[in-house]
């Protein structure tokens, strides 16, 4: 029961990071209509960036915040330079290769600036493990956790209670009818882009002291994103959640309890829920009905 | 005074040409209907006009050229009502309003969603319901609304009768017509339905093959025998 419990909460923990990554996934496909590939690398990088100034001997809480800002503009940037000029013309796969491009030049650009070696990154709030019952978790953890819903409660507000949320909501739905009534819709797109990197590096940096921070730190967890946000239907943010907290736990679970799976074969199991959800219910749990998957 | 005045406009898709040699004069608070048949270049001259497509020629819309700015036609007061209503199906019927008063102050944004939904009231009683849910006339009287939302000057619409029963039909157009007797908003619609689109325009201009005719006063219109043989099927 112990090991049941605690393999819940560790899968929470790694749920929360799949739902922020998938999160951000979720926002650049609801207004690109593509999943981002260097979306974790992206992370990785803005994390490197809070990394360097914070040895510089800049207060963590505003390194956080100024890699933040910038995060945000360099989203809005790729949106704007490379994605943008491609849209009209180009393919989803070919803007997909661009984000694949993308990522391994942040990749090694990170290897190449700050070295490939692993670095250790202070934690936000450290401290002993908290008891939940027989089972522990980390303070770190409990951050990244909270971090999450709130993260999910603010982009509610954003999309529910602000015009600019609005707009975007409009111009995911109908991008012609948005065009058509002059709404901004080139600026909702390159805000959604710079809302995920942002999203992106917050995760980065709290996950980071767990992980430890080398470029490529988050490579492995972006097949659960992936999985979480297809789970949850790919243009929903609730889903994305959802979808995270459902593959870590499953991750977990999985990992204890089927035989020949253990900790090395873990990432079948993000194989095997994508390979199910395709084949038996393709706009996910919370997806809208006819988005194309690629 | 004409508020929108066409001249030799040109537009299509790529390669194929759709409109060869469009003129016309639309004057400030009249209905003014377009005819055609299906294919005679309805919706594109309409899609020209709000910038959704290149064109060439020449649009004066208030005493400026549209063609070659770039600036979105919605933003001068120039609202299209598109072919199949293009209403925002995930988001609630006052969220279709609300979004669409986008550029207008806070203040006036909530007095005009009231009149508007108390003008139809259907679209008040189903408020915060998704737009998705509404019936083809309701969906019609929603995108008609959303268009008035931004208060525009001009109201382009694209076959609004499209899809809906003749009683539905009657109503929206009797709705469209009082709501120019009203506030003396300027439309222009392109319309299949001649008979009852007659019976509220102003004038109306025949269009066919991407080539306009001459404008004429709608009463007359419905004198012409050959408009009788083409649109009013006797």
């Amino acid at each position: 029961m112990t090991l049941f419990l605690q393999q819940i909460v560790d899968g929470l923990s790694s749920g929360a990071l799949y739902a922020a990554t998938a999160l951000s996934l979720v926002l650049v496909y609801r207004a690109s209509g593509f999943l981002n590939f260097a979306q974790a690398e992206m992370a990785t990088f803005g994390t490197f960036v809070v990394w360097q100034l914070w040895i510089w001997g800049v207060p963590l809480w505003a390194a956080v915040s100024l890699s933040l800002v910038l995060s945000f503009f360099g989203g809005a940037l790729m949106e704007r330079t490379l994605i943008r000029p491609l849209t009209r013309s180009a393919s989803h796969l070919t803007l997909i290769i661009v984000t694949l491009g993308v990522m391994l030049i942040l990749l090694n650009g990170a290897g190449w600036i700050f070295d490939f070696g692993v670095k250790e990154f202070p934690s936000v709030l450290g401290g002993p493990v908290v008891e939940l019952g027989p089972a522990v978790i980390s303070r770190q953890s409990l951050v990244v956790i909270c971090t999450v819903f709130l993260l999910a409660a603010a982009l509610w507000v954003l999309f529910q209670h602000t015009r600019i949320g609005l707009v975007m909501r409009a111009a995911v739905d109908n991008p012609e009818s948005a065009d058509l009534m002059g709404l901004p819709t080139g600026t909702v797109l390159t805000i959604s882009w710079g809302l995920a990197a942002a999203i992106g590096t917050l995760m980065g940096v709290l996950v980071a002291p767990q992980v430890f921070l080398a470029p490529g730190m988050l490579l492995p967890t972006l097949i659960y994103s992936f999985t979480a946000a297809i789970l949850g239907g790919l243009d929903s943010p609730q889903g994305a959640i959802v979808g995270g907290f459902i593959v870590g736990i499953s991750e977990n679970l999985a990992g204890s309890y089927l035989p020949g799976i253990g900790a090395d074969f873990k990432q079948a199991v993000a194989l095997a829920i994508i390979m199910a959800v395709l084949l038996f219910k393709s706009e996910g749990l919370f997806g809208t009905k006819g988005v194309i998957r690629v | 005074m004409a508020l929108l005045e066409v001249a030799g406009l040109h537009a299509g898709y790529g390669a194929l040409q759709v409109l060869h040699e469009v003129d016309l004069t639309v004057d400030d608070g009249d209905i003014t209907v377009i005819l055609g048949a299906n294919g005679a270049g309805k919706t594109t001259l309409l899609r020209a006009l709000s910038g959704m497509l290149p064109a060439r020629g020449s649009v004066t819309y208030d005493g400026t050229e549209l063609l070659g700015r770039r600036r979105n036609p919605a933003r001068m007061g120039i609202a299209h009502v598109p072919q199949g209503r293009g209403t925002f199906g995930t988001l609630t019927v006052e969220e279709n309003l609300r979004v669409a008063g986008y550029h207008r102050p806070a203040r006036e944004v909530e007095s005009s969603i009231r009149r508007w939904q108390e003008f139809f009231p259907r679209l008040g009683e189903r408020a915060d319901q998704p737009a998705a849910g509404l019936s083809g006339g309701e969906q019609q009287m929603l995108a008609i609304a959303r268009a008035l939302m931004s208060a525009p000057r001009l109201l382009l619409l694209d076959e609004p009768s499209l899809g809906l029963a003749p009683k539905t039909t009657r109503g929206l157009f009797e709705g469209l017509k009082r709501i120019n007797d009203e506030t003396g908003l300027t439309m222009l619609l392109v319309e299949q339905n001649a008979r009852l689109t007659l019976a509220i325009a102003d004038h109306a201009i025949v269009i066919s093959a991407g080539r306009t005719g001459e404008k004429r006063p709608a009463a007359q219109m419905w004198q012409d025998e050959t408009i009788q043989r083409a649109y009013l099927g006797d």
